[in-house]
């Protein structure tokens, strides 16, 4: 039925990013912004945007504007459902998209209850190395890429789901999405620290009005780490000067870091933290 | 040395002075801060030299960081323990981190002490 379909090709083509994005956008009356198909289907906002781009110029996808933001939905055509159905599989097209497992970084799945945002899952396993070096692609004109980390360094566990599931993580959806040149520079700075720390380091996360999506353009990049412990500060410090200088000077920002131990991250209540919580986002 | 400049080099003598101080008697946020203030008041000097005058912490960093660490006219690790203090600084509010220890905020300090020797020097030469 769809042999030499040039539309049947392009989706059941190799990419796997592709058939992600149409799984994401599989409901008719889902409609995202780039950042956020970005974050379900588990790929940088470069790759993302490239393949949005095709899926639009095949008619697969609508793409709408409102203001400054840009919406993504599955068209409405007859051949886009049908294609988007049989990417997705029986009783997909009837479920709830934000209830089912959605490829992160991680390997995590998106809460049920925050359709726009997937909560901050650190993309610190192993399994996720090849997916942080694309993630670690420049997001911007005029970025440099990431240097990933070096074979056979080592790198963070896991992290828990207790880090993830940090009290009030993401539990209010931010009316913005983060900031592009924040995620990156956060992202340059994720893979320039994790061999230093390993296991010791559980989770990265950028916060503040880039997260937000409030940023002027000489706001600070605020990055927060969640570590096994937080006993001497400086030491903490030292381990990331370098490259947060080196950051900070290549991008004439201030990249400003802030460590927490897990205990703290999951447990505290007083202060700037709870807030933080919601407005973090995963590196 | 232009008056400002040798009143910002005063003004961060009596910072890192303070902050001595407040390591024995008022706790190691406090020397952070205070540590962390005279590290801007120091770079706020060397800046002077070029007819700079930022003010907001980030404008002061980025500045500094542009004109003297990128350049090499100072030791460029100065300009990380710059950040390192912004940094401290901030954690030092324990609004977000935990309280801060005292080995940090006296490495903030002794850092802010050699800061001022190597601005002073700078100042001396080119201001």
């Amino acid at each position: 039925m769809f042999e030499n379909n040039a539309t049947t090709d392009l989706v059941m083509g190799r990419s796997s990013v592709r058939r992600r994005i149409l799984t994401v956008l599989a409901q008719p009356e889902t409609r995202l912004h780039l950042r956020e198909i970005q974050r379900r289907a588990g790929t940088s906002p470069g790759t993302a945007s490239r393949e949005l781009g095709r899926l639009v110029a095949a008619g697969l996808i609508e793409r709408e504007a409102e203001g400054n933001q840009v919406y993504f939905r599955g068209a409405s055509t007859p051949l886009a459902t049908m294609l988007r159905s049989l990417l997705a599989g029986p009783g997909t097209l009837r479920s709830n998209p934000a209830a089912r497992p959605v490829p992160t970084a991680a390997g995590a799945s998106p809460r049920p209850s925050q359709p726009h945002r997937s909560p901050p899952i650190a993309s610190t396993s192993a399994s996720g190395a090849a997916q942080s070096d694309e993630r670690a692609k420049p997001a911007h004109p005029g970025a440099t890429s990431a240097t990933p980390p070096a074979a056979g360094t080592a790198r963070a566990e896991p992290p828990s789901q207790a880090i993830a599931e940090a009290p009030d993580v993401a539990a209010t959806v931010p009316t913005s999405p983060p900031d592009e040149l924040g995620l990156t520079i956060a992202a340059r700075l994720a893979a320039r620290i994790r061999p230093s720390y390993g296991s010791r380091l559980l989770g990265i996360f950028l916060y503040g009005a880039r997260a937000r999506g409030e940023a002027r353009p000489d706001s600070n990049v605020d990055v927060l780490l969640v570590l096994d412990h937080v006993d001497r500060y400086c030491d903490e410090l030292g381990l990331t000067s370098a490259a947060c200088a080196d950051l900070s000077q290549e991008e004439s920002l201030v990249v400003s870091r802030v460590f927490v131990s897990e205990t703290a991250w999951r447990n505290r209540a007083d202060g700037q933290l709870p807030a933080i919580r919601k407005e973090a986002v995963a590196i | 040395m232009t008056p400002r400049g040798a009143q910002l080099l005063e003004d961060a003598d009596r910072t890192i002075a303070s902050a001595r101080d407040e390591l024995e008697t008022q706790g190691a946020a406090v020397a952070a801060q205070s540590a962390s203030a005279a590290m801007l008041t120091l770079a706020q000097a060397c800046l002077e030299v070029d007819g700079l005058a930022p003010t907001s912490p980030p404008a002061i960093c980025v500045a500094y960081g542009e004109r003297f660490a990128r350049t090499r006219r100072l030791y460029s690790v100065y300009f990380r323990w710059l950040l390192d203090s912004a940094d401290l600084g901030r954690a030092s509010s324990g609004q977000i981190a935990s309280s801060i220890d005292s080995d940090s905020a006296a490495t903030a300090v002794e850092r802010a002490e050699i800061f001022r020797d190597a601005v002073e020097l700078f100042l001396e030469k080119n201001g």
